[in-house]
């Protein structure tokens, strides 16, 4: 719409351009004053008033940064917040979005806090990647805490019990109070010169905001990052949370927990050589069966296996032709032995004493020369008969030539 | 006396024979050396976990001399 030369808004218009030039210009702002009012909504969020001696401003808290508050925003509360300037068009009124609130003489101190922890982050000191890993089985552990107090009882009450193998070096040192970060620096540098451990616990018990303050200063922090053996923080209760402590290796919520994290229990320490000395057991027959089995493959290999097949093929030649031999040795053997019987029959047949049994006669002159023929003697001349049985003398008295 | 080995470094090193066993690609030879020196770590690991006294010292600095004194010294 234009009128006489004008651009006619509408109030939309008007409250987006200007929640556009707040949000673009106030942001990330660090103000003081007082709780005048503050009402929290069943949603989570808080709304407020802050005011000095001349103004007002209205504020809300969004119950994501509500949950995440130290200190509630109680009516008369002196605070620094910090925020962002919006406009909340529904009612025209422009607004702070606290996202961090503190009771004043803190809001200092967090400023720095906060400007601190953007310039380390800035730098890498907080880097996942540069996180040492703490040793699983260390022999020595470093104390860096107060010689006094329940820190340094409850850490060693803890490596007592759970691994009683592994010593403490302790460098006490001052934990609050003006020279405590540069006592506890250099502690830490001291302990890294000094060497001889594997692993360092910094810590401290509970405290006010400014009792712990000494772990965000800047020399501290730089003492853990530069640190060459791994460091565990121990520092305040759980909920606080220093610049020491993210920029540790580990952040433990307590002395106890840093403890366990230094140490592996013994018993599990023992377990688990256990389980090395088995594997070191079975390994290594795995390596003699498989060296065994190798030689029973090479024993059955072609080369080793043909000579032995060739033995035993001369052998079984060797068997079958001495059969051969004996079979033939025995037939001709037998065949000879038929023969001789055979001759032996003959021989038997020929003897004269057979003829003799069967009733032949031998008849003989007195010479004892056989007589084949009559003409072989005379008339009346002596003559023997021999029979099976004996000899007959006798005389010739006629003989007679047989006509053939 | 030789300087008393890290147990944390003995464990390792005896993590990688280990290791180098089960790979089985080892010689007889080699095999033998390996269990042998497995063993001889192991004999120091569990000698330290036997250590039963859990010794505390604290570092003392004199004149940027540094020792320690056993037990635990005020700061």
């Amino acid at each position: 719409m234009n009128i006489a030369g004008h651009s006619i808004l509408t109030i939309t218009q008007v409250a987006s351009q200007v929640k556009y030039t707040l949000e673009k210009k106030y942001t990330n702002l660090w103000i003081q004053g007082e709780i005048a009012s503050s009402k929290t909504y069943p949603s989570g969020h808080i709304y407020l008033t802050l005011k000095d001696g001349q103004s007002e401003l209205s504020a809300v808290i969004f119950s994501q940064y509500a949950k995440l508050l130290k200190h509630k925003p109680v009516t008369g509360l002196k605070v620094t917040v910090n925020g962002d300037l919006s406009l909340y068009s529904a009612k025209g009124q422009f607004q702070l979005q606290i996202r961090n609130l503190y009771p004043t003489g803190q809001g200092d101190l967090w400023l720095a806090y906060e400007a601190l922890k953007a310039k380390l982050e800035l730098e890498g000191l907080f880097a996942p990647e540069t996180k040492k890993k703490i040793p699983r089985f260390p022999s020595r552990i470093g104390i860096i805490t107060s010689s006094e107090g329940a820190v340094l009882r409850d850490i060693i009450q803890v490596l007592n019990r759970r691994a009683p193998h592994v010593s403490c070096l302790i460098h006490p040192v001052p934990v609050q109070g003006k020279s405590a970060a540069g006592k506890i620096s250099e502690a830490i540098k001291l302990m890294n010169q000094y060497g001889k451990m594997d692993t360092l616990i910094v810590g401290r018990g509970g405290g006010g905001l400014e009792d712990l303050w000494c772990f965000n200063d800047e020399q501290v922090i730089r003492a853990i990052y530069n640190s060459k053996i791994p460091i565990i923080s121990a520092i305040g209760h759980e909920t606080d949370t220093t610049l020491s402590d993210y920029v540790a290796d580990y952040r433990a919520p307590t002395p106890s927990v840093a403890a366990e994290i230094a140490s592996e229990d013994r018993q599990e320490t023992i377990q688990y050589l256990d389980s090395i000395s088995e594997r070191f057991q079975i390994a290594s027959k795995q390596i003699i069966t498989n060296y065994k089995e190798k030689i029973v493959s090479l024993q059955n290999r072609h080369g080793f296996f043909k000579p032995r097949l060739l033995l035993e093929q001369w052998n079984t030649k060797l068997n079958d032709m001495d059969y051969r031999i004996k079979q033939s040795y025995n037939s001709i053997i037998n065949s000879q032995k038929k023969i001789v019987d055979s001759l032996q029959d003959k021989i038997l047949l020929l003897n004269p004493k057979t003829q003799l049994r069967r009733g032949f006669a031998i008849a003989m002159d007195s010479k004892n020369n056989i007589i084949f023929s009559p003409d072989q003697v005379k008339i009346n001349e002596n003559m023997k008969i021999q029979v099976s049985k004996g000899t007959i003398m006798t005389k010739v008295k006629k003989g007679e030539i047989n006509n053939a | 006396m030789p300087k008393k080995q890290n147990f944390e470094d003995t464990l390792s090193e005896l993590q990688s024979i280990v290791q180098k066993l089960e790979s089985d690609s080892l010689s007889l030879d080699k095999m033998v050396h390996c269990f042998e020196d497995g063993m001889k770590l192991m004999k120091i690991c569990r000698a330290q976990l036997d250590e039963v006294e859990n010794r505390i010292s604290t570092l003392v600095n004199e004149n940027d001399e540094l020792s320690e004194k056993p037990g635990i010294e005020q700061s």
